[in-house]
């Protein structure tokens, strides 16, 4: 057992896997510093309910389950800087920070990278309208602030999200005016057997469904939506069978939420330059670890779903096994006190995590919709770029996402390829033979979001400025 | 529990928005009906809240001011919201 | 079996080592004038300094000695659907170099006055004159130099122009292949050997253009020029309505300023970063953007409102005595370099083709571009 190493840990992200890991860091003695850009501890999925949404939402496990953990970290002698967030890092992860107090870096420290799942998109005519929002976000602007999307909502996309946004809309007393989901009836059928193995969880879905069906709303399986047009009060809706293009249903409503599934998000890690392979089952680029987290970085952990899409219960769980594997790396604990410290987490993580694994092609059923997109159908949102570019670049042998980035300014804009990336990829492999490890990824450049150009100069005078030598005459 | 949420007023360009104190600038503008947050730099279309978690980078606006992403900056009284983009 | 009609020839009448502007620019004129060429890049063509330089179009930060070959260059850019075959959005503008405190005016007038000589049409304006061509600089300028001939190229469509145009002309292109070693084969020329593939490639004639990677391989041919590489940083800010029209920079050349037709504005001026030639591998040093940043903002005061959407690094290559390279490295003219140009991308299109037409036997001025030059006794072959 190595010597005791007590110098700090970081964590990135204040989600379920990095607040249970940031707690159970501290109680081995470690300074923690926990990072989250929300106001609140919680993540996405415990995200903090405003005081609107206390009030208009129903008392739910996301909420009692957000307000216990945030109990416990303000009980913790973890240091939490909320509000902030890692614009950028060095190669020996000085991490770049932007608060409310401005500007700030923390030294070298170990790190954990915490910060969860990006919602997956895929293309279609009219979907940059703002009466158009992320499946996720839907479910977000529902569960922390109370509010409907639209009085009429079409929910479509892939992936269990679907029937938990659909319920959550009529609980606020909206409407569903359609359920339209990538994924087939088999698919489901199949799943279902497998959550048997996930009691709790398969009591939540078949209470949603009964509802659904209840509430007598339409549910087209292997459908995407295809178009949405804007009209007078709302959306007019094309949904289009996948394996029977011809077959078209319209629905009018006044919003449509929509998503593909989850993938982790992945600048942080890329930019650390930790090993990451495509993971052929969720379609994504998942960091390599091992079953605590640890990566191609002896100084980096990865933990809860930027590790790979598992969902809370995994996230949790992972947090744990994390935090005592970092302790006993640390010679905080010998291996066999990380043994029966994990032996239950660990028993609980292999079953969760095979249902979970289950769930991905479900989530990523819509793989096969990004290289079928129309031409004139705008992929990247930020430099609007179409799919016609896009392809026409890949004929002038833009094979790789960084140089179809670099020709088409695709995934160059203020998001940084987090919405486009996807399609891209599923683009180039659609259109010449290029596998998506092939394709590449984006490379994860700084700052990771935009800064106000006035955070990084502040007061200055002119000598203040350190200028080099001339150049050469 | 926690208190009863405290109505309070701001505006969004012209508008008189009713809100509540705390809650995300989004959801106050979207129940008065206001989903553009603003416009394209590129090509002057429509933008609004799309990811709800601060990767779109699509509905930040100006409070007072200051760029904000309008998914989780909170209401307060008599803030003064315009849309980001200039063009 | 029937024979493929465009089959590849056993061996290359010239094969480009490195695709980037000067390189590419070569083997274009030289496919066009009916040799078979390849072209092989260690990555995708592109992807360094061409691919992620500023797009400068300037005369007041190329070298003094090169003006005559920047103004050839400006030329081909915006004419580039001549000889390029489609307009790259090449634009015209003027350039105002500025100058703060005493030192950088008299920097300045000295800067001014050797392009001058080297037939720059730069002039040295009054602050009100300078302000009335461009009214959002700060006002607390000395003096400033002024350029009818400046402009900038948004340089991400230039690769994918240049794909076309190579397409056309029928180079082959051989990307992601980083190049182990050259040997002469006998008289035959020479072969080329690349990481991960088995087959060699045999070329009559090779060029190498690989910017900051050229040290290496001109030691094969007997050259040992050391090559500095700067690593220099660019920070785009998001879109924003107009704040300028002219290309902007500083008396000392460390700042240029420019505003794209979307609105973006990119501000360099050769600040630098860390990063290793190895794997290309770079990191902004965080005083360097703050530095670069702040002078952006001193110069137009209105970047206030502006929001940095990335910052990055290009590779840049310069030789020791910050004059290019190009011509033959051995006597018997078969091996050439084209590369360490500075402000390489303005003039990089007429390097290239100079090079191009003295592979195909005309007799260009490149005295001053000798890599003889660096050497006491001169090479008579190549050794891998």
């Amino acid at each position: 057992m190595p010597s005791p190493d007590f110098s700090p840990v970081t964590v990135i992200g204040g989600g379920i896997a990095g607040s249970t890991a940031a707690i159970a860091l501290s109680r081995h003695g470690l300074p923690v510093t926990l990072i989250d850009e929300q106001s609140e501890a919680g993540g996405q999925i415990f995200r903090a309910p405003s005081p609107y949404a206390r009030q208009t939402v129903p008392p739910n496990h996301e909420f009692s389950g957000g307000d216990t953990l945030r109990g416990k970290l303000a009980a913790s002698d973890v240091t939490v800087r909320l509000g902030t967030r890692v614009w950028g890092l060095s190669p020996s992860l000085t991490l770049d920070l932007i608060g409310s107090d401005g500007m700030s870096q923390l030294p070298p420290s170990t790190v954990v990278v915490a910060n969860g799942a990006t919602e997956r998109f895929f293309p279609f005519p009219g979907w940059t309208t703002p009466r158009i929002t992320g499946l996720a976000g839907a479910s977000i602007l529902m569960r922390n602030g109370g509010t409907l999307p639209g009085q009429t909502v079409v929910v479509a996309g892939s992936g269990p999200l679907l029937f938990s946004v659909a319920h959550q809309v009529l609980e606020l007393g909206g409407k569903v005016a359609a359920i339209v989901d990538a994924g087939s009836r088999t698919d489901w059928f199949r799943l279902g057997a497998m959550l048997a193995l996930d009691p709790s969880r398969m009591a939540q879905a078949l209470s949603w469904m009964g509802q659904l069906r209840k509430a007598g709303i339409p549910i087209h399986h292997r459908s995407f939506l295809s178009s949405a047009q804007e009209t007078e009060s709302g959306l007019l809706l094309t949904v289009s069978e996948m394996d029977h293009p011809q077959r078209r249903h319209l629905y009018a409503a006044e919003t449509a939420a929509c998503g593909y599934g989850l993938k982790p998000s992945t600048l942080i890690t890329r930019s650390a330059g930790v090993q990451h392979h495509h993971d052929a089952l969720g379609g994504y680029l998942e960091p390599v670890t091992d079953v605590a987290g640890r990566t191609s970085r002896p100084d980096l952990y990865v933990t809860g779903d930027a590790a790979g899409i598992r969902g809370m219960a995994v996230a949790r769980l992972r947090g744990l096994v994390t935090a005592h594997a970092l302790a006993q790396d640390r010679g905080l604990i010998s291996s066999a006190t990380y043994e029966s410290l994990t032996r239950t987490p660990r028993r609980q993580l292999r079953r969760l995590d095979a249902v979970s694994r289950r769930m991905l092609p479900l989530m990523n059923a819509g793989r096969e919709l990004a290289a079928s997109v129309h031409d004139d159908t705008i992929v990247c949102r930020c430099e609007r770029v179409t799919a016609a570019t896009l392809r026409s670049a890949i004929h002038s042998g833009a094979k790789d996402l960084n140089q179809l980035k670099a020709w088409t300014r695709c995934g160059m804009g203020p998001c940084q390829g987090r919405m486009c990336e996807d399609s891209a990829r599923n683009l180039v492999t659609g259109t010449c033979k290029n596998t998506p490890e092939d394709a590449g990824s984006f490379t994860a450049r700084m700052p990771f979001f935009p800064l106000p150009l006035t955070s990084v100069t502040g007061t200055f005078d002119y000598s203040d400025i350190p200028l080099p030598k001339a150049a050469p005459l | 529990m926690s208190n009863g949420p405290s109505p309070v007023t701001f505006t969004y360009l012209t508008q008189t928005i009713e809100g509540f104190e705390g809650e995300p600038v989004a959801a106050a503008l979207r129940r008065a009906g206001i989903l553009e947050l603003g416009r394209s730099g590129i090509d002057n279309s429509s933008r609004g809240a799309f990811c709800f978690m601060g990767s779109c980078q699509e509905c930040r606006i100006r409070i007072n001011g200051t760029v904000a992403y309008a998914c989780k900056a909170p209401v307060f009284s008599n803030m003064t919201i315009t849309p980001y983009a200039q063009s | 079996m029937t024979v493929a009609l465009h089959e590849k020839p056993a061996v290359y009448d010239a094969v480009i080592v490195g695709a980037g502007v000067m390189g590419a620019t070569t083997a274009l004129f030289l496919a066009r004038a009916g040799l078979n060429v390849a072209m092989i890049d260690r990555q995708d063509m592109f992807r360094a300094a061409s691919g992620v330089n500023a797009g400068t179009l300037t005369l007041h930060m190329t070298r003094a000695q090169l003006i005559p070959h920047a103004i050839r260059g400006r030329e081909m850019w915006l004419n580039s659907a001549e000889w390029l075959g489609e307009d790259v959005g090449a634009l015209a503008t003027p350039g105002l170099s500025m100058a703060f405190t005493e030192a950088e005016e008299d920097l300045l007038r000295q800067r001014a006055r050797v392009r001058q000589e080297m037939g720059a049409p730069i002039e040295i304006v009054s602050p009100e004159r300078a302000i009335s061509i461009e009214p959002g600089i700060n006002p607390g300028l000395r003096a400033a130099a002024y350029c009818a001939l400046d402009g900038h190229i948004p340089t991400y469509r230039v690769g994918g122009a240049y794909a076309r145009a190579l397409k056309q002309a029928g180079v082959t292109l051989i990307e992601n292949a980083a190049v182990e070693t050259i040997a002469s084969s006998g008289g035959q020329g020479y072969e080329i050997r690349l990481a991960n593939r088995n087959q060699a490639v045999h070329a009559h004639r090779v060029v190498l253009s690989t910017g900051a990677w050229l040290e290496k391989m001109l030691g094969w041919f007997g050259h040992d020029i050391p090559i500095r590489c700067l690593i220099n940083q660019l920070v785009v800010t998001e879109t924003l309505s107009p704040v300028m029209n002219s290309v902007l920079s500083i008396a000392n050349g460390l700042l240029s300023l420019k505003q794209f037709a979307n609105g973006s504005v990119l501000i360099g001026g050769g600040w630098q970063g860390e990063g290793n030639i190895r794997d290309g591998g770079t990191r902004v040093i965080p005083e360097n953007l703050q530095g670069n940043v702040r002078l952006a903002q001193h110069v137009v005061p209105q970047l206030n409102t502006a929001q940095i959407l990335r910052v990055w690094l290009g590779l840049e290559s310069e030789t020791p005595d910050a004059m290019p390279l190009i011509g033959p490295l051995t006597h018997d003219d078969n091996a050439f370099v084209v590369g360490c140009v500075h402000s390489g991308f303005t003039s990089g299109p007429y390097m290239g083709r100079l090079l191009a037409e003295r592979i195909l036997g005309a007799d260009p001025d490149l005295t001053a571009f000798d890599p003889y030059r660096f050497s006491s006794s001169p090479a008579t072959g190549s050794q891998p």
